[in-house]
């Protein structure tokens, strides 16, 4: 069965086409607006990777990322951060936007793997 | 120059004055001091009065530098000044001396300094954040740009490529360029406004057909934001530049759509034959009263930590053509009720 990715990202944008090119690759894909929503849709199914943004409204990443880590079911779903910020404050793996097709299916793939940290 | 030094002595356990210059004296508003004790003629001077205490008791000389007190200028006002003090006991004599060297002129010119260098280091400071903010908001549209065209020379290696798909493709490509030049646009406008070269080309607009302008071009984001507009509008005509104002209008309507998403925006366009006035009323999330007076400055956005996309500049370029058509814009807002924003514009 193909894995899921849940993308979260505030930019609409950029939300649609991670979504159809994710889709092409062969990826299952859920989608939320920010932290809060992310949270809402981790109740409903538990993703094979959260590719996360961080300067989002309501919820940021870094505010999802605590989260995550604070609650044993969602604590070791990996997370791939795609972030347009200079600075970054998580300490996961950061794939920095703008990001090419290529590099950012091959951090998806790694990830998968278990591999980038 | 600072007045020379004021002196004063008081003998005895009741600190009766034998002597007060009249620089002293001055400052204390001119009043009768020899012969009386200090705790009589300074009710109002008690840290003073404990100073003086305290060395008469101990027999120790006390120092004190840049000390607060009020004085008479000599008008009758009383006013902050600051003093080195010194109060010692008199050699050989049953009594306590007291100079004050004022030093308000060097303290003020100091604090002066310090202010400067604290504005200076804050306008630093919110540079560098802009600086951040701007390189954020140009890589968000950047990243749709390059994905989509990867996804389109993707598809145009794997053929046959659904021509609708690779259209639509292009479109969104063409809109995420419109929208970094928008953004540069803005950054344009911040360097155009401080260099004080914002050039108005006044024309006769009607600001009711150009705020329905608006609201077609912004119909999209209004319908993707769930808020429903009602607008409220009479003709009105005024001398001002299009473009400038249609920016104003633009940011407001953008505004609203970002913090009240879901909630309904209300427009209103009146004139009372002297002022237009453009109120644009939402039901969203609303600004702190602390907030209300940054949001119009350069650079500042009163939910910094929570990024709703922009620059941050909208409100301060929107304040700043309104101030150049000789108009005014403000706020009322209460956090969690909404905002309104009127801009008045003279005719």
């Amino acid at each position: 069965v193909s894995r899921l990715l849940l993308i979260v990202e505030d930019d609409l944008p950029i939300r649609e086409i991670l979504r159809e090119l994710f889709i092409d690759e062969g990826y299952r894909v859920v989608e939320a607006a920010n932290g809060l929503e992310a949270l809402q849709r981790l109740e409903e199914a538990l993703p094979d990777l959260i590719v996360l943004d961080l300067w989002m409204p309501v919820m940021t990443g870094g505010e999802l990322m605590q989260r995550l880590k604070a609650d044993p079911r969602f604590a070791s779903v990996p997370v791939l951060v795609l972030t347009a910020a200079t600075e970054d404050v998580t300490g996961a793996p950061v794939v920095k936007k703008p990001v090419g097709l290529e590099e950012l299916l091959a951090k998806v793939a790694e990830k998968l793997s278990g591999g980038g940290g | 120059m600072q007045a020379p030094a004021a002196i004063a002595i008081q003998e005895g356990p009741d600190h009766v004055y034998t002597l007060a210059n009249p620089s002293y004296r001055q400052f204390l508003g001119n009043r009768e001091l020899v012969g009386k004790p200090l705790r009589e003629v300074l009710p109002e001077f008690a840290r003073l009065t404990q100073i003086v205490r305290d060395v008469y008791r101990t027999g120790e000389k006390w120092e004190g530098h840049e000390q607060v007190f009020k004085v008479d200028r000599g008008d009758g006002n009383w006013v902050e000044a600051y003093f080195n003090l010194i109060v010692q006991p008199v050699l050989g004599a049953d009594g306590v001396i007291t100079f004050g060297f004022e030093v308000t002129d060097l303290v003020r010119a100091r604090k002066e300094k310090e202010t400067l260098a604290s504005d200076l280091e804050s306008a630093v400071r919110a540079r560098d954040t802009f600086v951040a903010i701007a390189s954020h908001e140009l890589r968000t549209p950047l990243t749709t740009l390059l994905l989509q065209a990867d996804g389109l020379l993707r598809m145009l290696e794997k053929p046959p490529a659904d021509p609708d798909k690779l259209r639509e493709r292009g479109g969104k490509i063409q809109t995420q360029a419109l929208r970094i030049n928008r953004l540069i646009g803005s950054l344009l406008d911040v360097s155009r406004i401080t260099g004080g070269r914002l050039r108005l080309d006044r024309e006769p607009v009607e600001l009711r057909a150009l705020v329905e302008e608006v609201l077609q071009r912004s119909e999209g984001a209004l319908k993707r934001a769930g808020c429903a507009v009602q607008l409220t509008a009479s003709a009105v005509v005024g001398q001002w530049d299009r473009l400038r104002i249609d920016q104003v209008v633009t940011n407001l309507i953008s505004n609203a759509t970002k913090y009240a998403a879901g909630k309904p925006v209300r427009i209103t366009v009146e004139s009372d034959g002297k002022l237009a006035r453009l109120v644009v009323a939402d039901e969203g999330i609303g600004i702190d009263p602390a907030d209300q007076a940054r949001i119009f400055a350069r650079f500042e956005r009163a939910v910094s930590e929570r990024n709703f996309g922009g620059l941050g500049l909208g409100l301060w370029i929107s304040e700043q053509i309104v101030s150049a058509h000789g108009g005014a814009i403000r706020v009322d807002s209460r956090p969690g009720l909404g905002s309104t924003f009127t801009v008045e514009l003279p005719l």
